[in-house]
């Protein structure tokens, strides 16, 4: 970089400056993967610290071979299935039905009070794990296939059936309940 | 369905949130965290370094020196002279962050006060605040309580992240380096006893209690001087009873006025202060009255006041000093107001007025303090 007549040499930023850079540019999206592994705020902040933790602690294995999006979401994505295992996610989960408020409709005409794309929103995230993860890299936060292949450590067919699979769920729940 | 999901992306973020959910706080944490843990990795990794260093010196100096004796020996020779290079290993200083600001420090209060609640276990204690916290010696403790932790919330350098113990550390905190330091007493049942909340706001440094004898905030520290109770004249702390804790924490849940029938104007007066304290400003709006010759700006209104006109804890703590030992005087069928003495240095009373609703129950008149 030269500015007038002096050249000024850029330093290598430092890991912490490189972690802020990271959470710049992907916190928010991180944070709200999370939420569609976890569907609880809470978890997902802790879920998040930690993401972003242990990709400042491995920023040195880094390698460029993959983007820094797949890197992070891969450990991301780790971290949530971990936390999925756990059984602190079974006891939330039950906490979380536990305290869910009902708003007094029956199912028909809740159906009929909501979104379309808000009902299908929902109906993602009901989608097993599997199925929904590669719906949301695929059209939310808009992975090649190649790339959620890497990101899952699975093999370009598995992602394109499970994509498959996790459309006709979709479809079979949307004509459930009546289509639209 | 292709097409569907293509275009949903943005109504998909909408339902998962419509605002940002990654606030500027947690990532100032998650860098305070990570800066922690590479100060402690460092350090681990600079003892193995040192000990090899100094190993390795040691050696060579062994060898040289029997080397030197042997080839001196029978001769009377001079004592060698051994050269160590000696490395300075210097740790690079942990660089700090820009402090937290006191709106910041206020919400982390704010949320420590209304998700930690006695009687939680610790165990759910610790899921929701993390596992930084440091155990403190409790063998001192008149509270009943057998075991103490804490933790230090919102510091700007992160050694001093478990800098915790018995006393408040007024200098940190009042330079704002530790935000927040919230300490909680167990009893043997591994439950919350009490909890005390330190934080500065302006130039004093607050404690809020909460344990079986109810909530109270006391100012503990003013610009450069510690208060006690010698310095009555700067003593101001406020107090819930724990009967009119049960029903604030009600209250503030549903805003039914039906919690606050069996209380008398005093009390009523209290949680309309303890809402201030807390920035609940929609419990504040609850309380006042609702006859309609008497409101003077509507919910939305006062929705509309900026924060930096609502006043200070100092301030609020100040206004209504006394107020609970006040004497409540009815001036008619539907007007009243609360006599006290909020500062012993004017002779002039305060007053704080009232209105009774239509349902019977005090509530607090718009611009209460005559």
């Amino acid at each position: 970089m030269v500015k007038g007549n002096t050249a000024v040499k850029e330093y290598p930023k430092s890991e912490i400056e490189q972690l802020n850079d990271l959470m710049d540019e992907y916190g928010e999206e991180i944070k709200r993967l999370v939420y569609t592994y976890t569907k609880n705020w809470q978890q997902a902040e802790d879920i998040t610290q930690e993401i972003f933790i242990s990709a400042y602690n491995n920023l040195k294995d880094f390698r460029e071979q993959s983007t820094m999006k797949t890197w992070i979401y891969r450990i991301a994505i780790n971290k949530c299935k971990d936390y999925v295992r756990s059984w602190n996610y079974t006891k939330t989960q039950l906490t979380n039905t536990f305290y869910q408020r009902s708003n007094g409709l029956s199912p028909e005409e809740e159906y009929l009070q909501t979104e379309q794309k808000e009902q299908i929103s929902r109906m993602i995230l009901q989608l097993p794990i599997k199925y929904r993860e590669v719906i949301i890299l695929y059209y939310f936060k808009e992975f090649s296939l190649e790339e959620i292949s890497t990101t899952l450590g699975i093999n370009l067919n598995t992602v394109k059936s499970r994509l498959r699979r996790a459309k006709k769920s979709l479809e079979s729940k949307i004509e459930m309940k009546g289509g639209f | 369905m292709d097409n569907l999901l293509k275009e949903m992306k943005n109504d998909f973020e909408n339902y998962l949130a419509a605002d940002r959910v990654f606030s500027e706080q947690e990532k100032r944490k998650i860098l305070n965290q990570a800066k922690y843990s590479s100060s402690k990795n460092s350090r681990r990794l600079y003892f193995p370094k040192i000990i090899s260093s100094i190993t390795l010196v040691s050696l060579c100096a062994l060898i040289v020196f029997l080397i030197l004796n042997l080839s001196d020996a029978g001769e009377n020779s001079k004592p060698a002279t051994l050269h160590k290079e000696t490395k300075v290993v210097s740790e690079e200083p942990i660089k700090t962050l820009p402090k937290y600001s006191d709106k910041e420090i206020l919400e982390k209060v704010s949320f420590l006060q209304s998700n930690i609640g006695l009687g939680f276990s610790e165990d759910k204690v610790i899921n929701l605040l993390g596992k930084d916290y440091m155990e403190i010696d409790n063998s001192d403790s008149e509270s009943g309580s057998v075991k103490q932790i804490g933790y230090n919330f919102l510091v700007s350098d992160s050694a001093d992240q478990l800098k915790i113990s018995n006393e408040t550390d007024v200098k940190s905190i009042l330079n704002r380096d530790i935000g927040v330091q919230f300490v909680i007493g167990f009893s043997n049942k591994s439950e919350v006893m009490w909890t005390t909340i330190r934080f500065a706001d302006g130039d004093s440094v607050y404690m809020i209690s909460k344990g079986l004898n109810g909530r109270m905030i006391e100012r503990i520290h003013s610009d450069t001087k510690v208060l006690g109770e010698q310095d009555n004249l700067d003593v101001i702390r406020f107090t819930l009873t724990p009967e009119e804790e049960v029903i604030y924490e009600k209250f503030q849940k549903d805003l039914d006025e039906k919690h606050l029938k069996d209380l008398n104007p005093i009390s009523i007066a209290k949680l309309y202060i303890q809402s201030q304290l807390d920035s609940r400003n929609d419990v504040t709006y609850a309380l006042y009255t609702d006859r309609e010759e008497f409101v003077q700006w509507t919910k939305e209104e006062d929705e509309k006041i900026p924060e930096s006109h609502r006043g200070t804890i100092a301030q609020t703590l100040t206004a209504y000093n006394n107020i609970d030992t006040g004497k409540f005087i009815t001036v008619g069928e539907i007007e009243g107001y609360i006599q006290y003495e909020a500062s012993k240095n004017t002779e002039a009373k305060s007053g704080f007025r009232m209105i009774k609703d239509e349902d019977g129950i005090w509530n607090i008149a718009f611009m209460p303090i005559q």
